[in-house]
């Protein structure tokens, strides 16, 4: 046996949460699993900041769950940057919930990493260096796209969300 | 915060986090605390990706 860990998404004002969410896509509509065709950016523009955080339904016998990493593989279509509020130093602990915004993010302002973070860069509890021994939700991780004007096409690429787990 | 959870997979609106942890999700086949769940979600690669969450946690508490 081991622990079950999904990623939830939350929305809108009244932190609506949907469950074990299976993309995240990102664009001009604050909503889970978007169709970003339908909601395209406006070169220039920001897309909807993601509110999501990794959830343990269940441990399965396990003892613990710690040191998240989030990271983008894959590149961003033009000029955009993708902005997170994770990050290894300097971490600004436990975020509040508050309604996703589209104008830029004023918590989401570190770069992405692109490759695997050397130490955890997403907290539980507040602390980078906490830990779930129970089910459980990590600190929020919030993310966006910021787009250039001369950006004409999306992109596709692969967020990982990456725990430990010790039995 | 709303106690409203949706389930992603198969859209299931419940009034608690219980609730929804303890329903079988009509497109898994499982309820969210099984890792069949996930598995069914991913191809399988839910339980690839728990090993080697398992063998990083163990190589840490070795250190």
């Amino acid at each position: 046996m081991a622990a079950t860990v999904q990623i939830a998404e939350f929305n809108t004002v009244g932190e609506t949460k949907t469950a074990s969410i299976t993309n995240s896509n990102m664009g001009s509509t604050d909503a889970v699993n978007l169709d970003p065709v339908a909601y395209p950016v406006v070169p220039g523009e920001y897309t909807y900041e993601k509110w999501q955080k990794v959830e343990v339904t269940a441990m399965g016998g396990s003892s613990k769950i710690d040191n998240l990493k989030i990271w983008r593989t894959g590149a961003l279509g033009g000029s955009a940057a993708h902005l997170t509020n994770a990050r290894e130093t300097s971490y600004g602990g436990a975020e509040t919930f508050a309604t996703p915004l589209v104008t830029v993010s004023t918590l989401a302002d570190q770069a992405m990493p692109t490759s695997e973070p050397t130490d955890a860069n997403l907290g539980i509890g507040g602390a980078l260096a906490g830990e779930l021994t129970a089910a459980g939700l990590s600190d929020y991780l919030i993310h966006q796209i910021g787009t250039d004007a001369g950006d004409v096409a999306g992109s596709t690429s692969t967020m990982n969300y990456q725990y430990d787990e010790t039995a | 915060m709303s106690e409203e959870v949706t389930c992603g997979p198969c859209g299931k609106v419940f009034k608690s986090n219980e609730a929804y942890l303890k329903h079988k999700c009509e497109k898994t086949g499982f309820n969210p605390t099984q890792i069949e769940h996930q598995d069914a979600l991913t191809g399988g690669r839910f339980s690839l990706q728990s090993k080697a969450a398992l063998a990083r946690g163990a190589k840490r508490a070795a250190k």
